[in-house]
């Protein structure tokens, strides 16, 4: 590419490029304009990021994950104040969890554990591989009602497991201080199927998801309370339910037409 | 250019709203001289973050200044890497970064565009630092329209000619593309963003994204460049 070095330069900031303060105004006032941006790449561009770090508006598709990730800083922010202190790193990232390991390998002392943990492990498996299979138990009160499941945040009243038909709401609890919520519907890897937001405390799911919602197949679905200014307030757990698959035999006992 | 991270006035800053009380019973939610923690601006929780007498009344400022901003980091992230463990890495190393110099922060800006320097730099050097994917990415769309560009090195390695030539490159950006080709030709070969980076980041909604930005912008540039070299020809360069 021989001419890059001549298009950095063309693309590179000037000295009469806007100071941040400048692109900071005009992030705030589209209606204001300047000179100089008008003419410049460069200015343009920085702008335009800035406009999208200040952005709340969420991508369709980016609620669930950046509700995970703000739960993660949450569980991590001890370790973001203090970064020397290594009992927080390696939660996330194949990289701090090799060196994690390394650590912990290379600490001569206690490299007597790796066979004794090796051997506790395989004893746990095999006690839980071998012992005598049991039914579980059955409530007699199961299906009478809405059973609540407690999450982590927002309670979701369930909608889980096996459903005789594509559901047509989700509903949740009340969560003190929300001023909206945030419902995704997704694919068990987590694709979005669905999402929209709501300041009620249920929504319906449009017919066109209903029918994507195939027999067998699980979805899963997440809600997160955000507050009056679009921030993540509480996440509830992962639900997870599936459209039953239709007997081939109809209720009339034969075989549909 | 956006590289430092201080600043001087507290002028800035809005007037002193009263004395700190201590945090309610909850912990979840502090009273400071009758205004709730949480509607106090970010520039006034780093003010009092920094003028905090114990290490206690400092943390109640600052958890909830970086609390605040988790989600906005996080999207901005997710944009850069659109994986959610690499995003939560970048995020995570952005508010250590952010955190470590906080008290250089002193009210010049907003503390969100203060922020975001941080994690533009941060997220660009991450992205710069993965030659592999940059190449790739590169390679899907790079075609020979570079080499139809006045170079100042093929003629002679002056500074002036390179110079002329830039300016040349500039101002036929300028004059040919359109907002959005500018901004995304000049984030993809001025900055070495990854085409899906930008589409997301500007949230562009067409099929292929940056991916046609770049290539209308190609082609306009190549056809200014060759209107370009036929005008030289005719006034006999």
């Amino acid at each position: 590419m021989p001419n890059q070095p001549t298009l950095n330069s063309a693309l590179a900031s000037k000295p009469g490029c806007l100071s941040l303060q400048e692109l900071e105004r005009l992030a705030a006032d589209s209606s204001q304009g300047h000179p100089h941006l008008t003419n410049c790449p460069r200015c343009q561009s920085e702008l335009a990021m800035l406009k999208a770090f200040e952005s709340n508006t969420p991508l369709p598709d980016e609620g669930a994950a950046v509700a995970w990730i703000s739960s993660h800083l949450e569980r991590q922010f001890e370790q973001i104040k203090n970064p020397g202190s290594e009992s927080h790193r390696g939660q996330v990232g194949s990289a701090s969890s090799t060196g994690w390991l390394r650590r912990l390998l290379g600490a001569g002392n206690i490299r007597w554990l790796v066979p004794v943990a090796a051997i506790v492990v395989v004893a746990v498996t095999s006690v839980v591989l071998f012992r005598p299979a049991k039914q579980p138990e059955l409530r007699a009160d199961a299906g009478s009602g809405p059973a609540v499941y407690r999450s982590q945040e927002v309670e979701v009243i369930t909608l889980a497991g096996e459903q005789p038909n594509a559901p047509k709401t989700l509903q949740w609890k009340r969560f003190v201080g929300a001023a909206n919520y945030k419902v995704s519907v997704m694919e068990v890897d987590h694709e979005t199927l669905w999402a929209a937001e709501t300041n009620d405390i249920s929504i319906t799911i449009p017919a066109s998801t209903r029918a994507k919602m195939l027999p067998g197949k699980p979805v899963l679905w997440q809600v997160i309370a955000l507050d009056s200014q679009g921030r993540t307030l509480a996440v509830s757990q992962l639900e997870r339910f599936s459209v039953a698959r239709k007997s081939p035999i109809s209720k009339s006992g034969s075989f549909p037409q | 250019m956006y590289d430092t991270f201080s600043g001087g006035y507290d002028a800035f800053f809005a007037p002193n709203l009263g004395a700190t009380r201590a945090p309610n019973a909850s912990g979840s939610v502090a009273i400071i001289g009758e205004m709730p923690l949480e509607e106090l601006a970010d520039e006034e929780l780093a003010r009092r973050y920094r003028q905090a007498s114990d290490s206690r009344e400092s943390e109640l400022f600052v958890n909830e200044l970086f609390r605040r901003n988790f989600a906005r980091v996080a999207r901005w992230c997710l944009r850069f890497t659109d994986d959610r463990e690499t995003a939560a890495d970048l995020s995570q190393e952005i508010l250590t970064k952010a955190y470590q110099n906080l008290n250089s922060f002193q009210g010049q800006s907003k503390f969100s565009t203060w922020l975001f320097v941080i994690a533009r730099n941060h997220c660009l050097n991450a992205v710069r630092a993965n030659a592999r994917q940059a190449t790739e990415l590169r390679a899907d769309v790079d075609e020979d329209f570079l080499a139809d560009i006045p170079d100042g090195r093929a003629t002679a390695y002056t500074t002036l000619e390179r110079e002329a030539s830039a300016k040349l490159v500039s101002e036929l950006i300028n004059q040919g593309l359109d907002e959005t080709e500018k901004v995304v030709f000049t984030l993809h070969y001025g900055e070495d963003m990854p085409l899906d980076a930008i589409t997301r980041l500007l949230g562009l909604e067409n099929r292929s994204g940056a991916k046609a930005f770049i290539v209308s912008a190609k082609r306009k540039l190549a056809r200014l460049v060759q209107q370009h070299k036929a005008r030289e020809k005719q006034a006999g360069f």
